[in-house]
C-alpha cells in the first residue's frame, strides 16, 4: 500500500511516461501506416499529460518516497515543469526528426520519452543507486538518438558518445564508491549526516572531485566536452536540439542537488568547479571562432552556456540557485528559437554551413529578425532575457569572496570574446548579395515557434521581476 | 602470511581500473575498448563489494549496487557493440582510426 | 476618468505601436500610401492629446494630484528599478504642448514633405520621437528618464540627419550627436554618484531607486551628511546635462548645427520640445537644488540670454536668428526657475513654444515659397502672401513681449525678477534685442520690392497647421490675468516699441545703428566657433602625440590579443582530431592533474 501512496504522491508523471513508453511499443508492433504522425500525437499527449500530473504530485513539504530514494520538492518539480517545456518544444519544431526511416518513428519516440523519463528520475532521485541507473538510462537514450540516421557519420557519433560516456560513468562510479567507503551509505541525506558527524578528510574531497567531474560530463565542460561538438555535428537537427537542452537540465539539477547535501563541506569543490567552468567558458569561446559548420557552431554556444550554468551552480547560496533557474527557463526558449531556426532553413535547403546563411534577410525579414534576437540573446545584449539572465548571474557571482571575483572578471573577458561566436552568423545572415538569396517557405508550425521564443526573449526582459521571484522562492526550497 | 584486509583490495581495484582506462586509450580496436569498458566496471564492482565486506554497516547498499552495476555495464557493451556494427557494415575494419570523420 | 489614468501608458507606447507597424509596412511595401502613414501618425497623436488634456483637468483640480503608476522592473541586490508614469502638473502641462504643437506639425509635415522621398521613413522618426520624448516626460525616476534622454537624443540625430546624401548635413547631425553625448555623459556621471550617495549614506533605503517622489527625502538626509561641496558638484554634473541638452552657453553650437534638419523637425524639436528637456530636468531635481546652484542657474541663463540676442541681431540666415533666439529665451526661462518662481518658467516655456513653433512654420513656408533662408535673397513677400505677413507679425509680438502670449509671459518674469535692479536691466535688455531681431528680419523679408519668382503656396495642410498655431499664440494670452500694470511693465512695453522702430529704420536704411565692431562681434557669432576651432587645432598637437599611442600601442595590443586568440583557436581546432581516445586521454590527463594538484595541497597542508 505503501508503493502506491508513493507513486500517487511523488511518482505520478514518471508513470504516466511509463505508460505512454508502453503505448508506444505496443503501437509499434501494430500500427504500419502514419506511424509519424501518431507517434508524434502519443508524444505530445504524454508530455502534456506528464504536465497536467505534476499538479497532483505533493510537493510541499517535501515527500520522501521509495524509501527515501526519489523525492519530490518545489525545486525538482520546476525543473521537471522546464523538462517538460523543453520536451514539447523540441518536438513541435522539429518536424522532420528523422527523415529516412519513417517506420521507425515508434522506436525512436520511445526512446525520446524514456530520455525524459530518465531526466526526470534523475532530477528526482535521493541516492545514488537511482541516480546512476537514471544517468546510464539518460545516455543510453541519447545514444540511440544520436544514431538514429542512416548517415554513416551519426553512428560514428553516437560511438564516441558511448565510449566517452561509459568512461565517464567508470569515474562517477569510482567517486561513489570511495565516497560509499567512507560513509557506508548511498543515500544523499544520510551521506550529509554521516559527513557533518565524521568531519571531512582527503579521501572525501577526491571522491567528490570525482563525482564531480563526470557529472560535467553530461553537462558538457572541459574536460569532457570534446564529444559534444562531434556529436552534434553527427545527428539531426531536431535530436540537436534535445541534446543540447534535456541531458543538460537534468544534470545540473542533479549538480545543484548534490552541492546542497555533499559538497557544501569543503569549499575546495566549490572553486574547483568554478575554475572547470571558467576553463569551459574560455575554452568555448575560443574554440568556436574558427568554425564553418552551424552545427559546431551550436556546439561550442552549448558548451559555453553549460559553464554559464556550472559557475551559477558553484556559488552555493540561494541567491545562485535563484539565478540558476533564472538562467535556465530564458536559455530554453533562445536554444529552441535558435535551432528552430536552423530546422527551418535546413528543411528548405540542405546545407550546414553558415556561408550559406548569407543575406537570407533580404527575402525573410521576418525570419531573420527573430533568428538575430534569439542569437543576440544567447551573446548576452540588451534588450534581450539573456542579458539580464547574465547579469543576475554576475551579480550573484559578485557576492562571492575574493576569488570569485577573479573569475568573474575572466567570465566578462570570455564573454566579450564569445559575442564573435553569433555574431559570426548575424553578419552573415544581413551580407548583401543580389543572388542567391533564398526563401524560406511552407513551414508554419517551426516559424510559429520561432516568433513566439523571440518574443518570450524579448518580453522576460521588459517584465522580469515576476521570473526572478519565482525563481528565488523555488531555489529557496532546494 | 599476512592478513588480506581492504587495502589490498582497494588497491587491486585501482590497478585494474587503470589497467582498464590504459587499455581504452590505447587500445586500436574499438572491440577491445569495450572490453577494456568492462574491465572498469568489475574494478569499480570489486571496490564496492570489499567495502561492503570489510566494513560493518548497516545497509548492504554497496552489493546491490554492484549489481546494478553489473546489469547497466551490460546494457552499456550490448548498445556499443549495435553501433559498431552498424559501423562495420560499411567499414572494413574497426578501428579507432577508422572513426575519425568529424573533426575539427 | 478612471479610464484615462489607468492608461497613461498607452501615450506613450501608441507612436511606438505606429511607428512598428509603419517600418513593419515598409517590408511588404504597404506604405506606399503617403496617406495613411500620416493619418496614422495623427490619429496616435490625436488619441494622446485627448488623454494629456483630460489628465490635465485631472490633475490640476482643486488641490494638484500625482498619479503614479510604475512596475518594478528589475530587482538584483539593492538595485530596484522601476518603469513606469508618473504623472502630476508639470508633467501634464509639458505632455500636453508636446502632443498639441507634434499633432500641427505632423499635419504641416505632410504638405511639406509631400514631394520629398522617403516619406515613411521621416514619420517613422517622427513617431519615435513622440515615444521618446512621452517617456521622458513620464518617467517616475532618474533612470528612466536617462533611457528616454538618450533615446531622445537618437531620434534628433536621426531627424537632423534625415537630408544624409548631403555632406554637410551628415556631419552636422554627427556633431550634434556628439555634443549632445557629452551633455549625457556628465548626466550620467551625474546619476551614478547620486546614486552612490544615496546608497552610502543614507539610513534607509526608499524602495524604488531614485524616484522622484522621494527626492525631498533624499535633500533631507542628503544634506546633513556629505560634505556641501561635493553634494553641490555633483548635482552641477545634472546642471552640465540639462545646460547641453538646452543648448545653453557655452554649449550653444550644436543648435546651430541642428538646424540643417528640415523645418518642420526644427520647429517640432529644437524650439518646442526636445530643447524644453532640460528645464524639465532641472524642474524634476528642483528640491535638490541648494542655494549657490540657484545662482549659477540664474547667471548662466542670464549670460546666454544676451549673448545669444546679441548674436542673433546681426544674422542673415533665418534659421540661424531662430535657433539663437532660442537659446537666448531657454536662458530667460533658466533666469525664471533660478529665481524660484518654477511656474513663470513653465508659462514661458508654453508660450514660447507655440511662439516658436509658428515662426519656424512660417520660416517653412517661406523657404518653400523663395527657395533661400538667407535674408539678402528674399523680400516683398507681403505683397505675395499677406496672410504669412501676418502670422509673423502675430509671433513676432508675442516673441518680443509685447503683446498676445509673450506679453502675459515677459510680464510675469519682469514681476519676479523685481527686485533686482541689474536682473532686470539684462532681462530688458534681452528683449529689447529679440524685438530688435525679429522685426529686423520682417522688416527685410516681408517689405520691399516683390520678386518676380515668387508663387504662393497652397498646401491646405500647411496652412492648416499655421492658422491653428497662430490661434495658440494668441488665446492663451488672454487666460492668465495680468497682476497688475505697473512701471516696469510699461517700461517694456516702451522698450519694445522703440526696437520696433530702430528695426524699421535700420531695414530701411539698410545699416545697423550699432558700433560696427559691435556689429562685427555679433555676426561672427562672437568668435565662439572660431575659438572652438582653434582649441581644436591646438589640440591637434596632442591629438598626433594620441594618435601615434593609438595606433601602436592600442591598437597594437588589440591585434596582439586578436592573434592570440586565433591562435589559440586554431590549436583548439587542431585538439578536436576526431579520435575518440585522444578525447578520453584528455579527460583522464585533466583529472589527474586537479587530483595531484589536490594531494600536493593537502601534503602541505599537513605538514604545517
Amino acid at each position: 500500500m505503501e508503493i502506491i501512496k508513493d507513486i500517487q504522491s511523488a511518482f505520478l508523471p514518471e508513470l504516466i511516461l511509463i505508460i505512454f513508453i508502453l503505448i508506444n511499443i505496443v503501437f509499434s508492433l501494430f500500427i504500419r501506416k502514419n506511424t509519424y504522425r501518431i507517434a508524434k500525437i502519443t508524444t505530445i499527449s504524454a508530455i502534456t499529460l506528464a504536465g497536467l500530473a505534476i499538479f497532483f504530485i505533493q510537493i510541499n513539504p517535501t515527500y520522501f518516497a521509495f524509501n527515501e530514494v526519489y523525492i519530490s520538492t518545489i525545486y525538482t518539480t520546476s525543473f521537471k515543469i522546464m523538462i517538460l517545456i523543453s520536451g514539447l518544444l523540441v518536438i513541435l519544431s522539429a518536424n522532420n526528426f528523422i527523415r529516412e526511416k519513417r517506420q521507425k518513428a515508434f522506436e525512436f519516440f520511445t526512446i525520446f520519452l524514456a530520455g525524459i523519463l530518465s531526466a526526470f528520475s534523475l532530477i528526482s532521485s535521493n541516492d545514488f543507486i537511482s541516480a546512476f541507473i537514471s544517468i546510464e538510462l539518460l545516455s543510453v537514450s541519447c545514444y540511440f538518438l544520436t544514431s538514429f540516421r542512416r548517415n554513416h557519420k551519426a553512428k560514428e557519433a553516437a560511438l564516441k558518445y558511448l565510449i566517452t560516456g561509459a568512461s565517464s560513468s567508470a569515474i562517477l562510479l569510482l567517486g561513489i564508491s570511495y565516497l560509499y567507503g567512507i560513509t557506508g551509505n548511498l543515500n544523499f541525506s544520510n551521506i550529509s549526516d554521516a559527513i557533518s558527524v565524521s568531519g571531512i578528510n582527503i579521501m572525501f574531497i577526491i571522491s567528490c572531485i570525482l563525482i564531480i567531474i563526470a557529472l560535467t560530463f553530461k553537462l558538457g565542460c572541459i574536460p569532457f566536452s570534446n564529444w559534444i561538438i562531434d556529436i552534434y555535428e553527427g545527428s539531426t537537427y531536431g535530436v540537436g536540439t534535445y541534446l543540447s537542452l534535456i541531458p543538460k537540465i537534468a544534470a545540473i539539477g542533479l549538480i545543484s542537488r548534490l552541492f546542497v547535501f555533499i559538497f557544501s563541506y569543503s569549499p575546495i569543490i566549490q572553486i574547483l568547479t568554478a575554475i572547470i567552468a571558467l576553463c569551459s567558458i574560455i575554452y568555448s569561446a575560443i574554440g568556436g571562432i574558427k568554425q564553418t559548420n552551424i552545427k559546431r557552431l551550436y556546439a561550442y554556444s552549448s558548451i559555453l552556456h553549460s559553464g554559464f550554468l556550472l559557475l551559477a551552480a558553484s556559488c552555493v547560496s540561494v541567491y545562485g540557485f535563484s539565478c540558476l533557474i533564472f538562467y535556465i527557463f530564458t536559455y530554453i526558449f533562445m536554444n529552441i528559437g535558435i535551432w528552430n531556426a536552423s530546422i527551418i532553413y535546413t528543411t528548405n535547403y540542405q546545407s550546414d554551413k553558415i556561408i550559406d546563411y548569407k543575406g537570407i534577410f533580404y527575402k525573410n525579414p521576418y525570419f531573420s529578425i527573430a533568428y538575430t534576437i534569439c542569437l543576440l540573446s544567447l551573446a548576452g545584449l540588451p534588450p534581450t532575457s539573456g542579458f539580464l539572465s547574465k547579469l543576475y548571474l554576475f551579480s550573484a557571482l559578485s557576492r562571492e569572496d575574493f576569488t570569485y571575483l577573479i573569475i568573474l572578471f575572466l567570465t566578462l573577458c570570455a564573454t566579450v570574446i564569445s559575442l564573435f561566436l553569433y555574431f559570426k552568423i548575424i553578419k552573415v545572415i544581413y551580407e548583401k548579395n543580389s543572388q542567391d538569396t533564398k526563401i524560406i517557405k511552407n513551414i508554419t508550425i517551426g516559424k510559429i515557434i520561432l516568433y513566439i521564443c523571440s518574443i518570450i526573449t524579448i518580453l522576460i526582459c521588459i517584465y522580469p521581476n515576476e521570473f526572478i521571484k519565482l525563481s528565488q522562492i523555488i531555489a529557496y526550497y532546494i | 602470511m599476512f592478513e588480506i584486509t581492504l587495502y589490498h583490495y582497494l588497491v587491486l581495484s585501482l590497478i585494474l581500473f587503470a589497467i582498464g582506462f590504459i587499455g581504452i586509450i590505447i587500445s586500436k580496436n574499438i572491440i577491445k575498448v569495450l572490453i577494456c569498458i568492462e574491465i572498469v566496471m568489475s574494478a569499480i564492482n570489486l571496490n564496492f563489494i570489499a567495502f561492503t565486506a570489510y566494513k560493518n554497516y548497516l545497509f548492504l547498499s554497496g552489493m546491490i549496487f554492484a549489481l546494478f552495476i553489473t546489469a547497466i555495464s551490460a546494457l552499456q557493451t550490448a548498445i556499443g557493440l549495435v553501433l559498431i556494427y552498424q559501423i562495420y557494415k560499411n567499414k572494413e575494419k574497426i578501428t579507432s582510426e577508422e572513426i575519425e570523420e568529424l573533426k575539427g | 476618468m478612471d479610464f484615462f489614468a489607468n492608461n497613461i501608458f498607452l501615450i506613450m507606447f501608441l507612436p511606438l505601436w505606429i511607428c512598428l507597424i509603419i517600418i513593419s509596412g515598409a517590408f511588404i511595401r504597404l506604405t506606399e500610401n503617403r496617406k495613411m502613414t500620416a493619418f496614422l501618425t495623427s490619429i496616435s497623436t490625436l488619441t494622446g492629446l485627448i488623454f494629456s488634456i483630460a489628465l490635465f483637468n485631472y490633475v490640476k483640480s482643486p488641490q494638484p494630484i500625482v498619479i503614479e503608476d510604475s512596475f518594478s522592473w528589475l530587482n538584483i541586490d539593492n538595485l530596484n528599478i522601476y518603469l513606469g508614469v508618473l504623472l502630476d502638473s508639470t508633467s501634464a502641462i509639458f505632455l500636453v504642448i508636446l502632443m498639441l504643437i507634434s499633432l500641427l506639425i505632423q499635419i504641416y509635415s505632410y504638405g511639406y514633405m509631400k514631394n520629398k522621398e522617403e516619406f515613411s521613413k521621416y514619420f517613422i522618426y517622427l513617431n519615435f520621437f513622440n515615444f521618446a520624448m512621452t517617456g521622458l516626460i513620464l518617467s517616475p525616476n532618474l533612470i528612466q528618464l536617462y533611457i528616454f534622454w538618450e533615446l531622445v537624443g537618437v531620434a534628433s540625430y536621426l531627424l537632423i540627419g534625415f537630408f544624409h546624401k548631403k555632406e554637410d548635413v551628415s556631419l552636422s547631425a554627427k556633431k550634434v550627436f556628439i555634443i549632445n553625448r557629452f551633455g549625457d555623459t556628465a548626466l550620467l556621471a551625474g546619476i551614478i554618484f547620486f546614486a552612490y550617495f544615496s546608497i552610502t549614506y543614507m539610513n534607509q533605503q526608499p524602495n524604488e531607486f531614485l524616484a522622484f517622489s522621494d527626492l525631498d527625502y533624499f535633500h533631507n538626509q542628503l544634506q546633513s551628511l556629505t560634505y556641501p561641496n561635493v553634494y553641490n558638484l555633483v548635482l552641477s554634473l545634472f546642471l552640465i546635462g540639462a545646460f547641453v541638452k538646452s543648448a545653453q552657453f557655452p554649449f550653444q553650437q550644436w543648435l546651430i548645427d541642428a538646424m540643417k534638419a528640415p523645418t518642420p523637425v526644427s520647429a517640432l524639436i529644437h524650439s518646442a520640445t526636445m530643447v524644453c528637456a532640460g528645464i524639465f530636468l532641472i524642474i524634476r531635481i528642483y528640491p535638490l537644488l541648494s542655494d549657490e546652484l540657484l545662482k549659477i542657474i540664474l547667471s548662466l541663463g542670464l549670460i546666454t540670454a544676451v549673448l545669444c540676442a546679441f548674436i542673433a541681431i546681426s544674422q542673415n540666415n533665418i534659421k540661424k536668428m531662430l535657433a539663437y533666439s532660442t537659446s537666448s529665451q531657454l536662458g530667460l526661462m533658466f533666469t525664471a526657475i533660478g529665481l524660484q518662481s518654477i511656474p513663470v518658467a513653465i508659462i514661458y516655456l508654453v508660450i514660447h513654444s507655440f511662439t516658436k513653433a509658428l515662426l519656424f512654420l512660417c520660416t517653412g513656408n517661406i523657404s518653400q515659397i523663395s527657395n533661400s533662408i538667407e535674408t539678402k535673397d528674399i523680400s516683398g513677400l507681403r505683397k505675395i502672401d499677406f496672410y504669412l505677413a501676418i502670422y509673423w507679425i502675430i509671433g513676432a509680438l508675442s516673441l518680443s513681449g509685447l503683446f498676445f502670449g509673450g506679453f502675459t509671459s515677459k510680464e510675469m518674469l519682469l514681476n519676479v525678477a523685481e527686485n533686482n535692479k541689474s536682473i532686470l536691466f539684462l532681462i530688458l535688455l534681452t528683449s529689447f534685442m529679440s524685438t530688435f531681431y525679429i522685426f529686423r528680419t520682417y522688416f527685410n523679408i516681408f517689405e520691399g520690392n516683390k520678386r518676380e519668382e515668387y508663387k504662393i503656396i497652397n498646401e491646405r495642410t500647411m496652412s492648416f497647421a499655421l492658422m491653428t498655431m497662430v490661434i495658440f499664440v494668441i488665446f492663451p494670452g488672454f487666460l492668465f490675468k495680468v497682476s497688475q500694470i505697473n512701471m516696469l511693465c510699461l517700461l517694456a512695453i516702451g522698450i519694445g516699441i522703440t526696437a520696433i522702430f530702430s528695426a524699421y529704420f535700420s531695414s530701411k536704411c539698410n545699416k545697423i545703428m550699432i558700433p560696427p565692431l559691435l556689429y562685427k562681434l555679433s555676426q561672427n557669432e562672437l568668435f565662439i566657433p572660431n575659438l572652438y576651432n582653434f582649441i581644436g587645432r591646438l589640440f591637434n598637437l596632442i591629438y598626433f602625440a594620441v594618435n601615434i599611442i593609438d595606433k601602436y600601442v592600442i591598437e597594437g595590443f588589440i591585434n596582439i590579443t586578436v592573434k592570440i586568440t586565433k591562435f589559440i583557436s586554431n590549436i583548439i581546432s587542431k585538439l578536436q582530431n576526431g579520435n575518440i581516445q585522444t578525447y578520453v586521454s584528455y579527460s583522464i590527463f585533466s583529472i589527474g592533474i586537479i587530483l595531484l594538484i589536490i594531494l600536493y595541497l593537502y601534503f602541505m597542508a599537513l605538514r604545517s
